[in-house]
């Protein structure tokens, strides 16, 4: 219990480490470029006077980490500051866009997972047999393709031939959930392939265990086998999934929204870039990046609570000695 | 170099020969997926009818014998825009990938062959690095600095040499500790010495894996760069810009963004199924990402 603890807590410390030093990073990119906020702001018609008075009034004449620590602070406030093109508060139009955000990230987990762990277990009772040689080869080719390929696929299928679904979706508010089913499928389809390759070594790894021979020797059914026994210990591979690849999977549904139109948060940065919107780019990036090291950090929680087992496996296989090549 | 990753291939217990059937499989697929697209790439702009960003027809044309993948939204014909879009797919990746190794893989040897306080604050380094997510940081400088070649390279190798210092230290630091090198030291070798006849040679198998690796992660990053519009500029042509521009004729002329997308699909595919093959041969696990 206290190695969780203490594996926890330094998560946790890492982690604001992270999210500090990415707000730092975002805010250094933008500040590098010699660039006039206030001619931004009031056009290049306004005077000299004007713009001097635009800069005292909103503090942009003190040095760096002063206007760092501000907008820091800001933010952790829950104020973002002002989109340069909606002359509105961000902080208004990014918190649904979380929401809608976080809700296509957690349906496409859940298509991946259903599709990724039956067939890992499948593949993993015959390790090296045709099902295992063709799942593993096609995991890899998938696992290689960007998720807009993927996506733009998916959308020639169901949309442009069979017309069964919308191309664009826009939101999912008034019920068109119809609308979050491609954009979810794209993102879940190039994940599937990390959560097999996590579960079939790690139902492999468990199939060949003690507990599960002597399960077998009992006389149980393959199938008990393998739902009762296997999967259950295997399961903490799909939280290690998450874990290892909330980065990559973020990528994903930064791409996926953008080519369906899903208004998260995905959408937003990009439209901010489009627009040349800076305060809008920095206050989504900060957020998405406060976001994934937080499931960074309850992934790593819970893989830990889940498995008790981890930290001394992992202490375990440290020590092991490097697999020399046998002659 | 060929003879450690030679010695190591044939001391290696062969696989069972189903195995070994599904991987040769697997690679044929693979070289010939990355033939395909490195040719379009290479060759495209030698045989492309039509200058690639000039009006040469009507706007939204179906394939004929005069387009044959027809024309896209502004009359620029779609073939020649696919043989010429190909080259930033290919240039930006391998530069950014053989810049990370480079400034990676030296810091790497550079730390694990020191040990001590400078690797361990390199370690912690790379291990907050690493966690700052690539494609959002990549947007943020991209739309500061504007998107070039250059900046383009440098921002994807910026991203990925920690990636590339981890697994290069970590395999140093192996050979660090071995006895051989003690060895070597007891008979007064010097450092440089030490790293020519010892490190090298042994970590050599598990570069070429590296930067198999890392160059199929770098195809798919700067493809997606290019596909949100941060890679190429807008009247030139890019395979991942192509897929973007054409989605909106996916009902009329589906080949306009599908012969684009398959072929960025066939290089990211090659790439990794061919290093993956390279990698059992070399014997070496393929670090995670």
């Amino acid at each position: 219990m206290r190695a969780i603890l203490t594996k926890a807590l330094t998560g946790l410390v890492t982690g604001l480490l992270t999210v500090m030093l990415a707000s730092m990073v975002v805010f250094a990119a933008v500040e590098v470029l010699p660039r006039d906020p206030a001619r931004t702001a009031l056009g290049n018609e306004s005077t000299e006077e004007q713009r001097a008075a635009f800069r005292e009034e909103y503090g942009l004449n003190d040095p760096a980490p002063v206007r760092y620590a501000r907008w820091a602070g800001g933010m952790l406030r829950g104020d973002f500051g002002v989109s340069v093109i909606s002359r509105r508060p961000i902080a208004d139009e990014l918190w649904p866009r979380l929401g809608r955000t976080a809700l296509l990230a957690l349906t496409a987990l859940l298509i991946s997972v259903a599709l990724g762990i039956p067939l890992a277990a499948r593949a993993a009772r015959r390790p090296g047999g045709a099902f295992d040689t063709v799942a593993n080869l096609l995991s890899t080719g998938v696992s290689a393709v960007p998720e807009f390929v993927v996506g733009i696929g998916l959308v020639y299928v169901f949309a442009s031939w069979l017309g069964l679904l919308p191309v664009l979706s826009n939101g999912v508010e008034n019920g068109q959930w119809v609308g979050l089913i491609l954009p979810a499928l794209a993102l879940g389809l190039a994940a599937v392939s990390y959560v097999f390759r996590f579960a079939r070594v790690g139902v492999a790894e468990t199939a060949g265990s003690p507990f599960v021979r002597s399960a077998r020797l009992r006389g149980f059914s393959e199938r008990r086998l393998t739902w009762r026994h296997v999967l259950p210990v295997a399961s903490s591979a799909v939280v290690n999934v998450v874990a290892l690849n909330a980065i990559y999977l973020l990528g994903g549904v930064i791409v996926v929204e953008n080519l369906f139109a899903y208004p998260g948060l995905g959408t937003m940065l990009i439209g901010g870039v489009r627009d040349n919107d800076l305060p809008t780019i920095e206050a989504v990036a900060v957020v998405t990046a406060a976001l994934l090291v937080a499931v960074n950090v309850a992934a790593d929680a819970l893989v830990a609570v889940l498995n008790p087992r981890t930290r001394q496996r992992a202490a375990a296989a440290e020590s092991h000695e490097p697999e020399v090549a046998a002659p | 170099m060929t003879t450690t990753v030679d010695i190591i291939a044939r001391t290696r217990k062969k696989a069972g020969p189903r195995r070994s059937a599904a991987a040769s499989i697997g690679v044929s697929v693979g070289a010939a997926a990355l033939f395909l697209s490195v040719g379009v790439a290479l060759l495209g702009p030698l045989l492309a009818p039509e200058d690639p960003v000039a009006i040469s027809g009507r706007p939204r044309l179906g394939p004929s014998s005069e387009h044959l993948l027809g024309t896209d939204q502004l009359g620029r014909d779609l073939l020649s825009r696919v043989l010429h879009g190909g080259w930033s797919v290919i240039a930006v990746p391998t530069a950014a990938t053989l810049v990370a190794f480079g400034v990676g893989a030296a810091i790497g040897v550079w730390t694990g062959l020191a040990g001590g306080r400078r690797d361990v604050v390199t370690s912690r380094a790379v291990d907050v690095l690493i966690s700052l997510p690539p494609l959002l940081m990549a947007i943020v400088f991209i739309s500061a600095f504007g998107s070039s070649a250059v900046v383009l390279v440098g921002v994807t190798a910026l991203f990925f040499v920690p990636r590339v210092v981890r697994v290069v230290r970590g395999t140093t630091a192996a050979v660090i500790a071995s006895d051989y090198v003690a060895a070597s030291r007891a008979r007064g070798d010097s450092t440089a010495q030490i790293l020519r006849r010892d490190v090298v040679p042994n970590i050599s198998g598990q570069l070429v894996v590296e930067f198999g690796a890392r160059l199929s992660n770098v195809v798919m990053f700067v493809a997606t760069l290019n596909y949100l519009g941060l890679g190429v500029h807008p009247p030139q042509p890019s395979w991942g810009l192509m897929v973007a521009e054409n989605t909106l004729l996916l009902r009329t002329n589906p080949l306009a963004a599908l012969v684009p997308a398959a072929l960025i699909a066939a290089l990211a595919v090659g790439v990794s199924l061919v290093s993956d093959r390279v990698a059992e041969r070399l014997a070496v696990d393929v670090a995670a990402p």
